[in-house]
Parts: C-alpha cells; structure tokens; sequence
C-alpha cells in the first residue's frame, strides 16, 4: 500500500456520500458530517503535509538549528489533531508513537542514548525503525535530538544525524497513513458518515458515530487541564514545572492554546448553532493563556504564577458544563458514562 | 420500596406458583444494569443474541447482579457505598425482597450465590471494624442473614465459586468509609495490600496471593473464572493514570505466584492504567479486559502473551459470547468482539452501568 499519496478519490467519494445522504440526514448525521469535512480531514491532511515538510528538510539538513521551523510547524499541526484519538490515530496506539509523553521515567533519552552507543542500524531502514522503541520516535524524541545540549551536538552526516532524519522520516509515515486511513474509500472518515447505514459495522447508528466524536472534544479539554496544565502545577508545595509537555521546545504554553484553540474549532464546527456560552469561555481560556507570556510554565513555581496557570485550567473545566448545554443537550449526546466513572 | 404488605402478596403469590425457572424470564444469557433516557436505572436481561428480553426498574445505580442458577432470581447491588441489594424476580418484574446491609457494613456491589442458590454470599465493607467480610443471607428464610465471615482483605470486591464449591474473593485494598467523601474517598493508599484469596466452601482461608511491594498499589478488583479453575483478575491502577502497569492477571490455585501480563508500551498506557471489567472469552482459549477511561479491550492467550486491541469509546462491561466476547458500553451499544467488533444491539439513550454478568447455561 502507498501511504505517501493522499487519496482525494477518497475525499471526493467522502464528500458523493454525504451529497447523497443530504436529503434525509438529521441534526446528528449532519454534526458528524461538519466535523469529518471541516475539521477531521483538514487536521489529519495538515498534519501529514507538515511532517512531510519536516522529512524533507531532514533529509536536506539535519541539523537543529535548520530543522527546528520545521519541526515546529508539525508540532503545530499535530496539536490540531492530537484530541482525535479515534481511529487510525487510536489504532496501535499511533498517538503516543506521535507524541510520547509523559515520559515518566525518562525512557527517552535512554532509550535514544542507547541507539546512539549501539549505532542502531535501524535508522537506515524505514521499516525496521517502524519497530524500534516509542520511546525513540515521534516529536518527543525529535524534541530531545533537537534541543536538548546532551544531543544536540551532532553534524550532518553523524549517526545522531541519521537518527534525527529516521524519526522524521518514520513520523511523516505515520501521519501519511493517518490521513489515507481518514479519506481512502473505504476509511474511517467514510465509516462515521456511513454510520447508522446497512455499510457501517462499527457504529450502528448516527448518535454512536456523533457520541464518539463529542467523547473527543470533552476528553481533549480535560487532558489540557488535567495533563497539560495538572501536571506541572504539582502541588502548591511541589510545584513540578519539568513536567511541562514540551518545555525543552518551549511549547508548552503554546500546546495549551493551540488545544484549546482546536478543541474551539471542534467545538464550533459540531454545534448546530453558535454555541455562545462555550465561546465565551473559550475565549477567556486563551486571552488568559496567552497573558501568562511564560513559553514553559516556569511559574507554576510561583505562588503567584501558579495561581494565573490554575485559573486557566478551572476555566477550561468550566467549559464542559457550557458545551454539555450549547452542544451536548441540543444534540442529544454526552460524556462517557463510565469513562469518568467507573467502579 | 418493598413494602410489608406488597412483600406478604409476593410471598403468597410464589407459594402458590409453580416454580418458576429462567425460562420464565425469558431465558436471558446475561444480565446488565442502565441508565435509560428519562435517567431511570434498570436492571435488564439480555439474550444469546444480546436483545432485550426483561426489564425491572431499580431505584438507584446499580453495579452488578448476582443470578440464582436455577430460579429467575436476581440480586441487583447498589453502589458501593450502598446499603441496599434488592432481589428481583425477573420473571414478573416485581421486586421480591431488599437486603438491608448490616450496622457498620455496606455491600461492594458483587455477590455470588452457592448450595444450589439456597445461600446468597455477598462482598461487604465492615468499616465499623476496618476490614472486609462476607454476608452470608438465606434464600429459603426469606433471604434472613445467617452470619458474615472474613474476606480476609480490605475491600473485597468481586467473588466467584470454581466448579468445586472453592471461593476466589478480589480483595480491592483499598479502605473507604461512608462518612468520608460519600464512601468513595481512598483512607489507605500508602498501605494498602489487595490480595486475590481462596476459601474453601466453609470458609477456611485455604490460599491467598499478594502482589510484590511495588504493585501493591494495584487494586485486584474483578475475576473471572475459567471452567478448568483458572482465575484471571484485572487490577485497578492507584497511581498515576500513565504509569505503564500490568493490569491483567492469571493464577491457579497451587501456583506460587499469579502470572502478570501487559501489552506492549504505547497499548499499555493508552489504558490508563485501569481495568473495568475481565472475562475469557466463550472458547475458553483467551481472557480480555476492558477499560473504560482508555475505550479499549486487551486480549491476551493463557500464556500472557498480548493477542490484540480493540477501541470503543467507553467500553466497560464485558462477558464470554459465542466464540468471542460480549462488551457493552455507556451509549447503548451491545458489541461482538470475534476479534473484529461488530455491533449487535445498540439503544439509543442507554447507557450500560460499569459490568455484563452471563448467566450459566442453562437447559
């Protein structure tokens, strides 16, 4: 199979099926349809078009200070995606071979340490480092390669040079064959406007195909407060600022708006109507994250810093109850019931 | 509510029919606690085929049900810390008793029956006395309690008879109490040490396994029991959700040690490290679990190896089907896991509570 071409047959035949279905779809079917067309399919398109940049510019120079546009950009486009973990991106466990954190006990730099001693020659090989550790793939361990000083320090030509071109090569595969999995015939973008039809095993009707999809934009709120921003907030005790998604990058603030800022595309593109409370709220989130100018969250250790970095967090918790209202009751959908609860 | 007197007309009423069998309700393969639309919980029957085939109204959110094996009996459990178990006639619908938990205790939300369904044996928190026991209740005197025996663990959750009469009980560990955070509060994590447990029939602790130190914040919560008495177990993670752990546990009584399994890295933390539910599947050749916070099933073979995923969106409960496995979810959806999901009953506004529990074959 060619993952490197996207299939816009696919796209088109998505878009023949929904023309078709027009006629008679209802307020879910037509949710389902905005979301695959105007959100779903652009990120995963966007996403694949940046790593393919990213896996150029390696191959030309590999360097950090040449790549790290590059790597940015992608980072950028996978941060309009990285709440849509269903599908392909859920498969195999994809999103965390994209995006490797947290990285509780350090195996990054382990695990790309020990490449580097044993001189690993999968990084010659696509498929071989298909195979290779998590730990040593996607946008963490390129994170590692590219700014932190124990990597850096490698030219063109050297073996950590190899690696990086490796893992952005590996990376642009992956996000390739997420966004051929989304728009090819018989994808998965065509199996959630598909739902409810004779055609669809997986979600027998218009509300489970819907339901997945809101799943997402809740539970990628919650990451964002809970992950993105819990984390390194620690406690008022133990603050735990390197525990920031990205810092090494400086990303980490910029992570957090650019989810919140997709969970508001997300958002905007489901409701059936402008869903003003949860806009206000959203709204709110990023003038506020913005106006922590603090690119790696260094202030959560700050009694005072922290306090402006929670604020943002229970801002973002107060957005669901606004989405379960705009969004979630005209709808007719809601959270997970045992998800959040289980026993 | 049963009341004394609608109690006294199902009393007379069950003397003076013949004895009812599963049949009468419909013959159900499993049963499985909802929440509907209108937010009304219910306790249902399910056939082969997973379609609804009864339904009795519950008062409150249910957990799981223990089935009598003869009689279309249900005891349906409520929520931990609930106090209350009310023991349903599937067959009319009617409610035909409700167990008031002792002082001091409330009830874990699994039970299991033994003696040929004349005794109801139940997992309960004795909180009064910090440690987890057994109610013992007597279909026959009308569901009497007859007495409580020791767990043998902290918060004893799921329990299950093998086909000699031995008892496996999952002690969870983890010490809650009613007053303190609507029971749900955690009162013992740096301490706590779940254990899977054996009992003989009379209650003898005959064998029991613990995990090594730096599991022990692992909560054994939920077993499923193979026909050749193979125990599998699924542990409840009381850590961080991304810490990568062995969820998933199989162990025969006389093995030294339970035999943990995991998947590989990116599979495992996409679990977040929580299992919701366990069962082999119908061929007896694999066990799964299920987890609800991560949407995924994990199959593994009786070696441990990993076998395979599936994701669903809140998936949780979880029985033997066929060949395969049953799943259920909170939107509605009844799902065959062959290995490929295919959906085979989905009720839109239902939401399945956490547990499928299948009901022994029955003639």
């Amino acid at each position: 199979m060619n993952h490197s071409t996207l299939s816009l047959k696919g796209l088109a035949l998505a878009c023949t099926i929904f023309v078709a279905q027009a006629a008679q779809a209802g307020p879910q079917a037509q949710a389902v349809e905005r979301v695959v067309m105007g959100h779903a399919i652009p990120a995963v398109t966007l996403f694949s078009e940046q790593t393919k940049a990213l896996d150029i510019a390696a191959q030309n120079e590999c360097t950090s200070t040449a790549l790290i546009p590059a790597y940015n950009a992608a980072f950028d486009a996978w941060m309009g995606l990285q709440h849509l973990n269903i599908g392909p991106i859920e498969a195999d466990a994809r999103s965390l071979t994209i995006a490797f954190w947290p990285d509780k006990k350090g195996m990054i730099p382990k695990s790309l340490k020990a490449q580097i001693e044993a001189q690993d020659s999968a990084v010659f090989d696509a498929g071989e480092f298909a195979h290779v550790s998590i730990a040593s793939r996607g946008l963490f361990a390129l994170e590692f390669m590219l700014f932190d000083d124990e990597f850096t320090a490698y030219d063109q030509g050297d073996y950590s040079c190899h690696l990086v071109q490796a893992i952005a090569h590996d990376l642009s595969q992956t996000a390739a064959y997420i966004a051929s999995e989304w728009t090819r015939e018989d994808g998965y973008g065509t199996v959630l406007l598909n739902a409810g039809t004779a055609d669809s095993a997986r979600y027998q009707s218009e509300a489970e195909a819907l339901q997945t999809l809101y799943t997402m934009l809740i539970t990628g709120l919650e990451n964002t407060a809970v992950q993105r921003i819990g984390r390194p907030l620690g406690s008022f005790e133990k603050p735990r600022p390197k525990r920031a998604e990205a810092y090494r990058s400086g990303r980490a603030l910029r992570n957090i708006i650019l989810s919140v800022q997709a969970a508001r595309d997300l958002a905007v593109t489901m409701a059936p109507d402008t869903p003003t409370e949860t806009l206000d709220i959203l709204d709110d989130v990023l003038a506020k994250a913005h106006a922590l100018d603090d690119p790696t969250l260094a202030s959560v250790a700050d009694p005072f810093g922290r306090l402006k970095v929670e604020i943002v967090a229970q801002r973002i918790e107060a957005s669901l109850g606004a989405i379960a209202n705009d969004i979630g009751a005209p709808l007719g959908v809601s959270a997970g019931f045992n998800a959040s609860d289980g026993d | 509510m049963t009341t004394r007197r609608n109690f006294l007309i199902g009393a007379l009423a069950a003397s003076m029919v013949p004895q009812l069998s599963w049949a009468d309700a419909g013959s159900p393969a499993y049963l499985g606690a909802a929440k509907d639309e209108s937010g009304q919980f219910a306790l249902y029957g399910l056939s082969a085929t997973s379609d609804i085939v009864f339904r009795v109204d519950l008062p409150g959110r249910g957990h799981a049900a223990a089935a009598h094996p003869t009689r279309p009996e249900a005891v349906a459990f409520a929520r931990r810390p609930g106090t209350y178990a009310l023991v349903v006639d599937c067959a009319n619908g009617q409610v035909k008793h409700s167990l008031q938990a002792p002082k001091g205790r409330h009830f874990m939300g699994h039970g299991v029956f033994m003696r040929g369904g004349d005794i109801l044996v139940t997992t309960e928190n004795n909180y009064a006395d910090r440690k987890g026991c057994l109610g013992l209740w007597q279909r026959s005197k009308d569901y009497a309690r007859i007495g409580e025996v020791d767990s043998h663990g902290i918060g004893p959750h799921d329990i299950r008879m093998l086909s000699d009469g031995t008892f496996v009980i999952a002690n969870g560990g983890i010490f809650t109490h009613p007053d303190q955070g609507e029971g749900r509060d955690k009162l013992n994590l740096d301490t706590m040490r779940p254990s899977l447990a054996y009992l003989t029939a009379d209650f003898t602790l005959s064998e029991q396994h613990f995990l090594f130190d730096d599991l022990h914040h692992a909560s054994i919560r939920h077993l499923a029991v193979h026909d050749d008495g193979l125990v599998g177990f699924a542990m409840q993670w009381q850590g961080d959700p991304f810490d990568s752990v062995p969820l998933i546990g199989l162990h025969r009584r006389g093995d030294a040690a339970p035999l943990l399994m995991e998947a590989p890295l990116g599979q495992q933390m996409s679990m977040h490290a929580y299992a919701s539910s366990i069962a082999f599947n119908g061929a007896g050749t694999e066990l799964a679990i299920t987890s609800s916070k991560g949407g995924r099933l994990h199959r593994f073979a009786l070696d441990g190896q990993f076998v395979g995923a599936a994701a669903r969106t809140d998936l949780s409960g979880l029985a033997p089907y066929e060949t395969g496995y049953l799943g259920s979810d909170g939107f509605g959806a009844l799902l065959a896991f062959d290995p490929d999901a295919r959906v085979l009953n989905s009720v839109a506004g239902l939401s399945w509570d956490n547990h499928l529990v299948s009901l022994p074959r029955l003639g």
